[in-house]
């Protein structure tokens, strides 16, 4: 029991939450969901367009506030957790200030926290070489290729250290080739960096293959219908897309898919 | 190399209003606006008598023009000010300010028509006179632009904002007011010639005998200057398109990162 509270990270307990919609009555969402992610691990969100898998990913990130329930990360609420910068995001466009060079793109946070200047510089440039963009610093979004510009959303969002990274469906604009070349990279991130990963994605092949544990949501009404241990062994790799656990692992995921559905 | 597709880039935009220009005035210089369409010289002079009435009006023409520049930039300048903090505002206190937005677009349909006389009755100089009305009619292209471009956001680009922490205060000087910069360059355009022709009827109405305004109203009704006044038109037109050259450039330097800056690149 203890064990378990040292090694969880972020905990979501009971959460419901309500939309008010402009026309008819109000949509619930999660009836009463609990959930803990653990420290260091890498769990995503699955599930179609609906099922609340990217509401969840913004309470944690306190961009939006539970209707019921309560999100804490490393023990303290989730709004105290994000002025003390424990997340960095990346969203599923780059979301890059087309104003702003690379660098001061990837820099933006820092400046936030009035970071010395050249702290900064060192910084960005760490930054872009661990998301293999050293060179660019100086040229601006709009000069990049969308998997270039998403890189660049990624450094920004690790640019602070946080010990947690929320990425909501980050590659999902992407072409399968960059996205196969980013998922190698954000790999090796995260074990080079240690860090806590939640990733929302609607692609069930890409969840198992990134993730130790996939949290499966179904929608109409919008649950979390089970969750999936990932037992593949780290390193990953491209091998491992066509082993037989692999299928297997994708296989129960739609089971429970199917399951969700035919209790309508 | 580049140089070179730099300058070809130039031609090829170039080439349709020069040709355009070329059309018209050789179409009313050979006769034919008078022959085919009936014009007579006195209604229309041709191109080389304008021509040679700017060259030797030269002076006064110069002395006139800065007459009428003076209030027209002071006017919009001041005028596209008051229209972007009102947007500021606006955005800052969107339950409050968003009657405001109303306010300025009322006051900024009243007809230029009405509102020279009146400014012209209001303030004794002519200078405070024309500045007023181009203030007032400079306003609400600049307010309703710039709300646009300081609120229209991805919720995204809020989203980071509000993961960094930001105080309202960084979410304008980091996000909104550079977000806002291509729209107050289209408004500042469209200031031009809306604050030109508000200094140019402030000046028809006044009874300062100076401005390129004054000027028309009075050599167009004399029969022997007529000339003069198309040349005094031609200066018009000559300075808003300097003024809008001018605010081109400017944009292409502050807001090169902008989609509008990169047509056919």
């Amino acid at each position: 029991m203890n064990l378990s509270q040292d090694r969880t990270e972020i905990c979501l307990k009971n959460i419901r939450m309500r939309f008010q919609m402009k026309s008819g009555d109000p949509i619930n969402v999660f009836d009463g969901l609990d959930l803990e992610v653990y420290k260091g691990e890498f769990i995503s969100f699955l599930g179609p367009s609906g099922c609340g898998k990217t509401t969840l990913l913004r309470l944690i990130a306190d961009i939006l506030q539970p209707t019921e329930g309560i999100v804490t990360v490393g023990g303290i609420s989730a709004a105290e957790a994000r002025k003390q910068h424990k997340y960095g995001i990346v969203f599923q466009k780059p979301v890059l200030y087309d104003w702003r060079t690379v660098a001061k793109n990837v820099a933006l946070p820092m400046e936030m926290m009035k970071i010395p200047k050249k702290e900064q510089e060192e910084k960005v440039t760490e930054m872009l070489q661990l998301v293999n963009l050293e060179g660019y610093e100086n040229s601006y979004p709009f000069e990049l290729s969308g998997g270039m510009q998403q890189r660049v959303g990624i450094a920004r969002a690790l640019s602070l250290d946080s010990e947690i990274l929320l990425m909501d469906e980050p590659f999902s604009a992407l072409d399968e080739f960059t996205k196969m070349k980013l998922h190698e990279d954000l790999l090796r991130i995260w074990e080079a960096t240690g860090k806590t990963i939640v990733f929302v994605t609607h692609n069930i092949s890409e969840a198992v293959y990134l993730s130790d544990r996939v949290c499966v949501f179904t929608a109409n009404p919008a649950r979390l219908a089970g969750i999936v241990d990932i037992g593949l062994k780290r390193p990953r790799n491209e091998d491992m897309l066509i082993s037989s656990s692999y299928l297997a692992y994708m296989g129960e995921i739609r089971h429970i898919f199917e399951a969700g559905y035919e209790k309508d | 190399m580049k140089r070179r597709s730099v300058v070809s880039g130039m031609m090829v935009k170039l080439a349709p209003p020069v040709a355009f220009g070329v059309f018209v005035v050789g179409f009313i210089q050979l006769g034919l606006a008078y022959t085919l369409l009936n014009f007579k010289p006195m209604q229309l002079p041709p191109p080389s008598a304008v021509a040679s009435a700017f060259i030797e009006n030269f002076q006064a023409i110069a002395r006139d023009s800065l007459v009428t520049v003076g209030p027209t930039l002071a006017g919009m300048i001041v005028g596209s000010l008051i229209g972007y903090l009102t947007a500021v505002f606006i955005t800052r206190f969107p339950k409050g300010g968003f009657g405001l937005l109303y306010i300025m677009i009322a006051i900024n349909s009243v007809p230029i028509v009405a509102l020279a006389p009146i400014m012209n009755r209001w303030f004794t100089q002519p200078f405070p006179a024309k500045v007023s009305v181009v203030i007032i009619i400079s306003m609400g292209a600049m307010a309703v632009n710039a709300f646009r471009g300081l609120s229209d956001l991805p919720d995204e680009s809020r989203h980071l904002m509000r993961a960094c922490d930001a105080s309202n205060m960084e979410v304008f000087t980091k996000l909104r007011i550079p977000a806002s910069l291509p729209y107050v360059f289209t408004a500042l355009k469209i200031n031009v010639s809306v604050a030109m022709m508000g200094t140019i009827i402030g000046e028809y109405f006044n009874d300062n005998t100076s401005g390129i305004g004054y000027m028309i109203k009075y050599t167009l009704r004399i029969g022997n200057r007529k000339a003069e006044g198309w040349a005094y038109i031609l200066a018009a037109a000559i300075i808003s398109i300097l003024i809008y050259a001018a605010l081109t450039l400017a944009q292409r330097r502050l807001v090169r990162w902008h989609a509008s800056q990169r047509m056919g690149a």
